[in-house]
């Protein structure tokens, strides 16, 4: 990182830093438009397979941690859409959506294929040894694209890598040989045919045809030219045969070469040559969620922390009705500048305390950073302690306690955010009283408008279906804890409705009508909810909601968690009776209803991974649990996965064996630098059955409350004073 | 064909942020977003400052080419904070680039003691200095840089206008991945720097500083 952009000469300052005339006063910077965002710059080349490789072929190399590759490409009949994400320093995973024209039915039919990558880096290239990997290629899919490889790289010089592998399955359809590992075990020598066992099958890992089978040797180079460009050339063992056997490719030659240009911004373009007579075009855009638009942000600056004796109300005691309520009316003018709402103030002697709701700042640290800047500046000088007590939902969550001579002191620390965080102490919060309350705090309204979009992905029929239109949602809170809530949607235009497949599921049909809903509905009623949360004593959180709970659910939810405040791990139980919905999304009921719940452990591994698991009822009545892992970059861009089993059999499952799926959530404050709490998060499943399906409830505890534990605050501390 | 090379690019749009029918975005919070107005075009600090016809400060973005005034919100001893029209601030140290905030870069804080002994005593020497950035992932991380500050002799500067004599102080810095020069005209006749030019860090390069007459 750090690029040191060349430095002026001392006359060209002059030039630059002023021409003897006063700039208007007034212009602002617009730094936000100078600043080009930044990519990767990885002169990393990604295969057709949209990872690191030559052009079909896979090489030893990885991805900056953490960074995410998509690519899409289209040669032949062929059309490859992948989302690589490099897990771990030495592992990365894929899922691919790829469609080959006229692949079924006799030329008539196309295939839409999802494959799951992984690939482990086993040795990182050294000054004599190569890399060294290991992968799986389509590890549970329909078996179209598996193959698995082991491959080394090897650099030499700058600008030339050499690979050489061998591939078993789809890498070795050519040149191939007995497979060695036979010859230890014999069961090696055959590979089961792909996708043995139909559609039903499919989905589960295919553990018994990995590096089974014949084995071929396969190898390349690839060079970097100057000024952005590589060349790579290899031969291939992958030959196509079942597209080849179809007619939907030409493959002439084992030998392809492709041609790559990488942007600067991270983007990479290329055009390749499969079997000298494919041409394909390609385009992949590389980045890490660890490289926000701007690491420090377009926030409006904080106040300078003043002297006590320069505050406000510094000559003022807070000890009559009507000086305490000149400071509340004060510091809640100043904190709703801050987007801060102030909620409580209590003054005990040389302490005061005040509960606050932000709702602004995506790092609860900065909101607290925030309020104690405004209380340094505005209260009287014989306050010495500030006690902050964050609450969502009017709902104290945690304590934290400062002292207003460290505040001061530490504004303009070298390490100040460290030092600033040792000197505080976060606790749980009491279970909430209404002393010191605001006036006219209760009720709230709140109400916006708004679009909305809708996806439904993979439909054999049109891969990519969506629904645009306009939401209304509306919040009526009468005292701390309660909430009404109703969400209306009315679709504009798309086409999910258009959808003339229907669910074959010989489960309950709990989300495999979808369809249906799109169909019948029109103006909908997506949610209609009364909700109280609360904190029934230490560290335990509580929620009721009732209600139409989600789009194709009504009924009660309840939900306890028991997290401490400092703790890695929290607990929690939540049970739902609940009926389906009418597919019209109005008021009306079906028959179907079902006891649904779960008791949930939630841990964080501190190193950026948190993992959840369910264990309990699911929808259609199956039991089962869920396993869920998410990789949380600290500036809140998380990429994970979850899969459900259940005691469904695959069978009844049907297509996909088992539910799972990829759920990626982008804060747009890390897209725009600027301050916000809005997330864009999307759960995106290769097939959505009726096993092992939750219900959907608004607020569920550990989410909302999770920022506020110290665990949250403490990793969001380095921007209390931003 | 087309409408082949249109799924591509709608599933490529749907890859990097949208989803199934499965929905977990906050509806309200979708919703209020629409109404919400981009932060306000001035800062009503700022604002409040030009009014009261506070001490400005010209500053310069050398590497993005952009410049404009700031407003000294608050002098705290050796602290200036400087406020610019959108609300964003750089605090300077007897006139070292000491913190921004709101600029894009995350210079958290300097620990400058060394090099301002140096530069304003306008003598050369060995120093080290150190700066707190706020990284991507929001984590402050504190690096250090080794300095060579020589003093480079008298120039006479033009400041709006006005000839001013100085002695420029020029500060070569490095550490393991990064390097930068910072320049200083320091005015001895009034123990201030009146031009300068400082790294602030690696996302938005230099900015240059200079003081304007009242």
């Amino acid at each position: 990182m750090g690029e040191v952009k060349s430095w002026v000469v001392p006359d060209n300052i002059r030039e630059k830093a002023g021409s003897g005339m006063k700039p208007r006063v007034g212009a602002v910077f617009c730094i936000g438009v100078a600043l080009a965002w930044a990519g990767a710059g990885q002169s990393q080349t990604l295969s057709t397979l949209g990872t690191p490789g030559l052009i079909d072929m896979p090489t030893a190399e990885v991805l900056e941690d953490g960074a995410v590759a998509l690519t899409t490409n289209y040669y032949g009949n062929n059309v490859r859409n992948t989302f690589m994400f490099q897990v771990l320093p030495r592992v990365y995973g894929t899922f691919r959506y790829s469609i080959i024209r006229d692949f079924d039915g006799g030329g008539t039919r196309d295939r839409f294929d999802r494959s799951f990558d992984l690939h482990f880096q086993l040795a990182d290239e050294t000054l004599r040894f190569p890399a060294l990997a290991v992968g799986l290629h389509d590890l549970g899919g329909t078996g179209l694209l598996s193959g698995e490889y082991v491959v080394a790289t090897k650099s030499f010089g700058d600008r030339l890598k050499v690979t050489g592998g061998m591939g078993w399955g789809r890498l070795a359809q050519r040149g191939e040989f007995r497979n060695p590992l036979s010859y230890i075990a014999d069961g090696f020598r055959d590979r089961p045919s792909a996708g043995a066992g139909g559609i039903n099958e499919t989905g589960q890992p295919d553990f018994g045809s990995w590096f089974r089978g014949p084995d071929a040797i396969f190898g390349g180079i690839a060079y970097q030219a100057p000024e952005r460009l590589s060349l790579q050339l290899e031969y291939s063992t992958d030959a196509y045969d079942q597209e080849s056997s179809r007619g939907l490719i030409d493959i002439e030659t084992p030998i392809n070469v492709g041609l790559n240009y990488t942007f600067p911004s991270g983007s990479n373009v290329r055009a390749f040559v499969i079997g000298g007579r494919e041409i394909g075009l390609q385009y992949s855009y590389v980045f890490n969620p660890k490289n926000p638009r701007t690491p420090g942000g377009f926030d409006k600056a904080p106040l300078p922390i003043g002297n006590r004796n320069e505050a406000t109300l510094a000559d003022m005691e807070l000890s009559d009705r009507k000086s305490l309520t000149l400071a509340r009316e004060l510091m809640q003018e100043r904190l709703d500048e801050e987007g801060i709402t102030l909620e409580a103030l209590v003054v005990d002697g040389p302490r005061v305390t005040v509960k606050i709701d932000n709702t602004l700042w995506g790092t609860e640290a900065q909101a607290i950073g925030r309020t104690a800047r405004v209380m340094a500046n505005t209260l009287p000088g014989n306050i010495d302690t500030f006690i902050i007590t964050t609450q969502s939902f009017g709902v104290p969550n945690s304590t934290i306690t400062l002292q207003r001579d460290d505040l001061k002191e530490l504004q303009t620390d070298v390490d100040g955010a460290w030092r600033s965080l040792v000197r505080s102490q976060i606790e749980d919060a009491e279970p909430g009283t209404r002393e010191g309350e605001i006036d006219g705090l209760y009720p709230k309204f709140f109400y916006g408008l708004g679009p909305f979009t809708r996806f439904s992905f993979f439909d054999p029929d049109e891969p990519l279906r969506f629904d645009f239109g306009a939401q209304f949602a509306m919040s009526y809170r009468p005292t701390p804890g309660w909430s009404f809530d109703m969400l209306l949607r009315q679709p504009i235009f798309g086409n999910i409705d258009e959808a003339t497949r229907r669910s074959d599921s010989v489960l309950p049909r709990v989300r495999s009508d979808a369809a249906l809903y799109a169909i019948e509905s029109d103006l909908e009623i997506n949610r209609l909810t009364a909700e109280y949360m609360f904190k029934p004593s230490e560290n335990v959180f509580g929620r009721v909601s009732a209600g139409y709970l989600e789009a194709m659910y009504a009924g009660v939810s309840g939900e306890l968690l028991w997290y401490p405040i400092d703790s890695a791990l929290a607990l929690g139980v939540e049970l739902n009776y609940v009926r389906q919905r009418d597919f019209d999304i109005l008021f009306g009921l079906q028959d179907y209803d079902v006891v649904t719940g779960h008791a949930a452990a939630y841990y964080e591994f501190g190193n950026g991974f948190v993992a959840q698991v369910d264990a309990g009822r699911y929808l259609a009545g199956d039991w089962g649990a869920t396993l869920g892992v998410d990789r949380e970059f600290n500036n809140g861009f998380k990429i994970g996965g979850y899969f459900t089993l259940t005691d469904v059999s695959f069978e009844d499952f049907g297509e996909g064996s088992f539910d799972k799926g990829i759920r990626v959530t982008i804060p747009l404050s890390w897209l725009t630098g600027r301050p916000s709490r809005e997330n864009y998060g999307r759960t995106i499943q290769p097939v959505t059955r009726d096993g092992g399906a939750r219900l959907f409830v608004a607020n569920r505890l550990y989410p909302v409350t999770r920022d506020y534990r110290a665990v949250g605050l403490s990793e969001g501390w380095g921007r209390f004073y931003r | 064909m087309i409408p082949r090379l249109a799924y591509v690019a709608a599933l490529m749009v749907a890859l990097t942020g949208c989803g199934t029918v499965v929905d977990d975005g906050s509806a309200l919070g979708q919703t209020v977003a629409v109404f919400r107005p981009g932060q306000a075009d001035l800062s009503p600090r700022f604002l409040a400052l030009f009014r009261a016809d506070a001490p400005a400060l010209q500053v310069g973005f050398v590497d993005l080419e952009t410049s404009g005034n700031v407003l000294l919100e608050r002098q705290d001893g050796a602290f200036a904070y400087w406020i610019s029209p959108e609300g964003a601030q750089i605090t300077l140290q007897s006139g070292l680039l000491h913190s921004t905030r709101g600029f894009g870069e995350g210079l958290l804080a300097s620990d400058l003691s060394q090099p301002l002994a140096l530069v304003l005593g306008m003598q050369s020497g060995t120093s080290d200095r150190f700066h707190t950035y706020l990284d991507g992932e929001d984590r402050a991380v504190t690096r250090t840089y080794r300095c060579q500050i020589i003093n480079d002799g008298a120039r006479e500067i033009d400041l709006f206008g006005t000839p001013v004599d100085t002695r420029l102080m020029r500060e070569s810095c490095r550490s393991l991945d990064q390097d930068f020069v910072n320049l200083y005209w320091v005015a001895p006749s009034r123990g201030t720097i009146v031009l300068s030019r400082q790294w602030a860090g690696p996302v938005v390069g230099a900015i240059s500083t200079r003081i304007v007459p009242r």
